[in-house]
């Protein structure tokens, strides 16, 4: 699996590795019972803190993505995961069509992407001003 | 151990030099011994005019300054050639690399000292003269005593002063200053006072006045206070290696 | 992951006559992690290093490494028997050729590790027998980093580890770093490449004029550090410096600049309540924090 992970993203690497390895379950690159490289491995690949894997590791093991097999490695475990590649597949195509939306009335993407941010981050209620 | 190697290999070209340099005076001195004995009338007999040459003489100029360019390059020198922060982070203690640094200079000053001696007995006969080993080795063992001051006093120095060739210098004018005063002040009343002399045996008791030889024994009293002297010197300079920041 | 304390400073100070190379120290570097050394040149970074390896006597202070006291002769030689050290200048013994010197380093460390001395000297095409005087500049660091890494030290100090090296050469000395950690070895580093520091450290320590101004974990400056930038139609309000996180306000007419090290939505409300018209917020990366303090100096808040 790649791996681009950005220090300066304002994520700490640990959630992106994450991030990356739960959207490449959702979207079918990992699949269940594929083996995740060794943490030491994986920290010299992409040359970061060897604690960075780690954490990730472990937090996706507490959320039962992974499933460390004593002297096997860990592997990608889905039995959470229902439909996903399906849902995903709607929800891209809700995003799409909204971009296309948004950029028909005029708007560029800089501004798509500000208000998305802005309504992720800090959700207006419906009751103001 | 292999910091006595790389104290070795610091000092090494500088030796090598030196001992050449003695010896070479010291060959010409006893090659040269017919002609320059020959100037005067009757012929000065070849012990005395060793000792003038050479145990109070040009060799033993020669001897003082070669010893204190043997003490250069302590730490404080190491620091000018950018590694001083590699041998100060290596588990051993400063009083251990000063030590060291010591003991391979002192054996050297210590060859150096003896140097004479072979050169004389080895060389003497070729050109048909004798000189008395057993003089020659006394001595040494004065030289080595006087080396080992000059050498303490130098190192000390070496502390102080950074550049290697500055504490020459400064090494070189203490020691004339030190002339000075032991030959020139009130100081000149206690000939015990001066270590040149003790090395030469000048208007020193043990020295013969007129067959320039050694007889009696050597002045232990003397050499020991000089030696004791030269360790209190190194002591101040581990002491000043150790306040140093480097 | 527990992390134990590998370095603790206590007020630790160095002044050359008027000149304070550090003042005050007191931090905490915790391992086994990878933490980076931040500041401008003649900031102090060096002097505080060599003021742990007995290099140079602290004004005033005092500190520990790897549970050792400084200021103890034995013990100042027992951190440096545990501790390995690539200092600035890199300067090793000119005369001594390549396999000379690590004869001669080798001798000194029980913990020498003679199957990654062969695996560094072949990956760094190291020639046996050439004199260090001999060796190009980058070639001279590799030896430096030979010596300290083939040996498996509980802490490793590295100051400027990547000056004068090849893109490669700094890749490959980045995934040593990280990988040494793997087994234990905390890693204590000094760079100008926030690059590289933001890549593979897990906490920062910044000293600016021998003061230390910043000291985080990574992960904490990319999830609670942000910058608020709040824009009005009116000349900007000043805001309430006593709200928590802020840590530099810059205001420029309509404009105000915060730099938050948590809390951030906070500040987004207080824009909110006094009608900004534009709020963006965005993370802050390294060079931005380090330039900003470094400019900034110790103030906490400035106005154009």
């Amino acid at each position: 699996m790649l791996f681009k992970l950005n220090p300066s993203a304002g994520q700490p690497l640990y959630l992106q590795v994450m991030q990356q390895v739960r959207y490449a379950i959702e979207t079918g690159v990992l699949q269940d019972g594929d083996l995740m490289p060794g943490i030491r491995t994986l920290a010299e690949e992409l040359v970061v803190s060897h604690n960075t894997i780690a954490k990730a590791y472990t937090e996706l093991q507490h959320e039962g993505w992974l499933e460390l097999r004593q002297g096997l490695g860990a592997f990608i475990c889905t039995r959470q995961l229902t439909n996903k590649p399906e849902r995903v597949r709607v929800a891209q195509k809700r995003a799409r069509e909204f971009v296309a939306l948004l950029r028909a009335d005029g708007f560029s993407n800089d501004e798509i992407q500000r208000f998305l941010e802005a309504e992720i981050l800090f959700p207006t209620e419906a009751v103001r001003k | 151990m292999t910091l006595w190697y790389k104290t070795w290999r610091e000092t090494r070209m500088r030796f090598l030099l030196s001992a050449s340099i003695l010896s070479w005076v010291c060959a010409v001195i006893i090659l040269t011994n017919h002609g320059a004995r020959g100037q005067a009338n009757p012929p000065i007999p070849y012990v005395e005019y060793v000792w003038q040459a050479v145990y109070k003489g040009y060799a033993q100029d020669f001897f003082s300054i070669l010893v204190i360019v043997l003490a250069g390059g302590s730490l404080l020198q190491e620091r000018s050639h950018g590694t001083v922060g590699f041998t100060l982070a290596l588990p051993v203690s400063r009083t251990r690399l000063m030590a060291t640094r010591a003991v391979v200079g002192l054996s050297q000053v210590t060859v150096l000292a003896f140097l004479p001696a072979c050169v004389l007995i080895g060389l003497s006969p070729v050109l048909g003269v004798f000189y008395p080993p057993m003089q020659a080795l006394q001595f040494a063992v004065l030289w080595s005593a006087g080396g080992t001051i000059i050498f303490a006093g130098a190192l000390l120095l070496g502390t102080v002063v950074e550049s290697e060739y500055s504490s020459w210098i400064a090494s070189f004018l203490c020691m004339m200053l030190y002339s000075a005063a032991v030959n020139i002040t009130v100081l000149q009343r206690y000939p015990n006072l001066n270590f040149f002399k003790m090395m030469s045996g000048a208007q020193m008791p043990y020295l013969d006045a007129v067959t320039f030889t050694i007889h009696g024994p050597l002045p232990w009293a003397i050499i020991t206070t000089v030696l004791v002297t030269a360790v209190f010197l190194m002591a101040l300079a581990n002491r000043l290696t150790q306040l140093r920041d480097y | 992951m527990i992390c134990e304390p590998v370095i603790e400073t206590f007020g630790l100070s160095k002044s050359y006559g008027g000149f304070e190379a550090a003042k005050d120290l007191t931090f905490q570097v915790l391992g086994p992690r990878i933490t980076g050394f931040l500041g401008r040149n003649g900031a102090g970074k060096s002097s505080t290093i060599k003021m742990l390896l007995g290099m140079i006597r602290p004004t005033s202070g005092t500190a520990t490494v790897l549970g050792h006291r400084i200021d103890d002769a034995k013990q100042s030689l027992e951190i440096r028997r545990k501790v390995a050290y690539v200092g600035e200048d890199k300067g090793l013994y000119a005369y001594m050729t390549v396999e000379q010197l690590i004869w001669f380093t080798r001798s000194f460390y029980p913990d020498w590790r003679p199957e990654i001395e062969k695996r560094l000297l072949e990956e760094y095409q190291l020639p046996p027998r050439r004199k260090v005087k001999a060796l190009s500049k980058g070639m001279r660091t590799k030896l430096a980093l030979l010596l300290a890494l083939s040996r498996r030290p509980a802490l490793m100090i590295l100051d400027e580890p990547t000056e004068g090296l090849d893109p490669v050469s700094i890749e490959d000395l980045l995934r040593t770093i990280t990988s040494i950690t793997a087994d234990g070895t905390s890693v204590f580093f000094s760079s100008h490449q926030l690059n590289e520091v933001e890549r593979i450290a897990d906490a920062v320590l910044m000293i600016d004029r021998g003061k230390l101004v910043l000291n985080f974990a990574m992960d904490e400056l990319r999830e609670n550090y942000r910058r608020v930038t709040v824009g009005f139609d009116r000349s900007a309000p000043s805001i309430d410096l006593h709200l928590p996180g802020i840590e530099r306000v810059r205001s420029d007419g309509r404009q105000l600049s915060v730099l938050a090290s948590r809390n951030s939505d906070a500040i987004v409300e207080w824009a909110r309540r006094c009608s900004a018209t534009s709020i963006d917020t965005q993370p802050v990366s390294l060079r931005e924090i380090f330039l900003d303090t470094v400019q900034m100096g110790p103030e906490a808040t400035s106005s154009r």
